[in-house]
């Protein structure tokens, strides 16, 4: 129980994870991903979208299984760990106003999520997919962490300036000491 | 021997419990919080960098042995020199704004941050406009030139040595470099984070 309660070190959690793959490898001989089970909830949002009408519930197989996997492993960990906690805005976010702060959290999280999966779409594969066949000296693989890593530090860097240069309002984002109390949240 | 390849309904069963474990990790190493992938980035904490090339080093010598015993096989995706790279590059400029990969959304949402439900709907979203531009902008990209000497597998392209193992050693020596040059306060600990 200690171990689900408690914070793993880089180490620990890059072995556990390098065992979990193979263990996936072993099990299902594919390396696991999100990718198919995201396409196949488009594809049934699509489809509902269309006929204006549920008529069924969502497929329901082993790559829609896994997502719900982790939505459960995720819940039973933040719950013993006391890590649980209703947020609608993330803690970095700190606009004027519910909505402000609202509105922006909603902006970002769709823009980013947008363009995590169309650059993910482009490059082949998931990120545990790439994760998974970096392990098995994919080139392709190793082409896109190395890419994911340095641009999104790059990004990151150009990111602060342009909030710092406009007055933006995210202390973690421009590298200011957080007051006491205030952005030492784990969101 | 050969891997298990599980089917039906012990295929399902195996993927909600692969899910599970996958989620206790990713909130039990902070990978799950947007916190993580912001302060990653910004170097100010190493967690998300040192867990990947630390897995991929541990991944890569465990691959070998059990590719040698048969247990597991070579189960990579086709991928494309220029994908990959335009891949990366877009992938990292929406981790920026967002802070979270597909399955850390899912986690963050289990651990009650709903505003990781917007990141999901974002992703949702961009599958069918990637399939508006598949004939187009994708079908290109797979003809752009490419190095001339790209291979499938980086093994193919080092003779001599087990590049496995040089490989693996090179993915930890990362992860202890990402460590040292952003090294986490000796005091942070779990209580230090909810202050």
């Amino acid at each position: 129980m200690k171990s689900i309660a408690g914070k793993w070190s880089a180490y620990m959690a890059g072995t556990a994870l390098a065992f979990l793959f193979m263990l996936a490898l072993y099990l299902f001989d594919t390396c696991i991903g999100m990718s198919d089970a995201y396409i196949m909830i488009s594809e049934y949002c699509k489809d509902t979208l269309s006929k204006r009408a549920i008529n069924e519930f969502p497929p329901f197989v082993w790559y829609t299984g896994f997502l719900l996997g982790i939505l459960i492993g995720a819940m039973i960990a933040s719950f013993a760990g006391g890590d649980w906690k209703f947020r609608l805005v993330p803690e970095d976010i700190k606009e004027k106003g519910v909505f402000g702060s609202l509105g922006l959290a909603i902006v970002q999280g769709i823009a980013g999520g947008f363009l995590v999966m169309l650059g993910l779409q482009i490059s082949g594969d998931s990120f545990e997919g790439h994760w998974c066949a970096a392990m098995q000296l994919s080139t392709g693989a190793w082409i896109f962490i190395v890419a994911f890593v340095v641009w999104s530090v790059i990004f990151m860097g150009i990111y602060n300036m342009v909030s710092a240069g406009g007055g933006g309002k995210a202390p973690s984002a421009k590298g200011e000491k957080p007051a006491k109390g205030k952005g030492k949240d784990k969101d | 021997m050969e891997p298990l390849a599980l089917t039906g309904n012990y295929r399902l069963a195996a993927a909600i419990v692969f899910g599970m474990m996958l989620g206790i990790i990713f909130i039990r190493s902070e990978i799950a919080w947007r916190k993580t992938f912001i302060d990653q980035f910004s170097m100010r904490n190493s967690q998300l960098f040192k867990t990947l090339f630390f897995s991929i080093g541990i991944g890569i010598m465990l691959f070998y042995l059990l590719k040698v015993t048969g247990l597991v096989r070579f189960h990579i995706a086709p991928t494309y020199f220029w994908g990959a790279v335009l891949g990366g590059m877009i992938c990292a400029a929406g981790a920026v704004f967002c802070g979270q990969m597909p399955s850390t959304a899912v986690s963050a949402i289990g651990a009650g941050r709903i505003y990781a439900l917007w990141v999901f709907v974002g992703m949702m979203m961009a599958l069918p406009f990637v399939q508006l531009i598949s004939s187009g902008l994708l079908e290109s990209m797979k003809k752009w030139p490419r190095p001339m000497n790209y291979a499938e597998s980086l093994d193919k392209f080092f003779t001599g040595g087990n590049i496995f193992i040089w490989f693996a050693i090179g993915s930890i020596i990362m992860s202890l470099f990402f460590g040292f040059i952003s090294p986490e306060k000796g005091g942070r600990n779990k209580k230090d984070d909810q202050e």
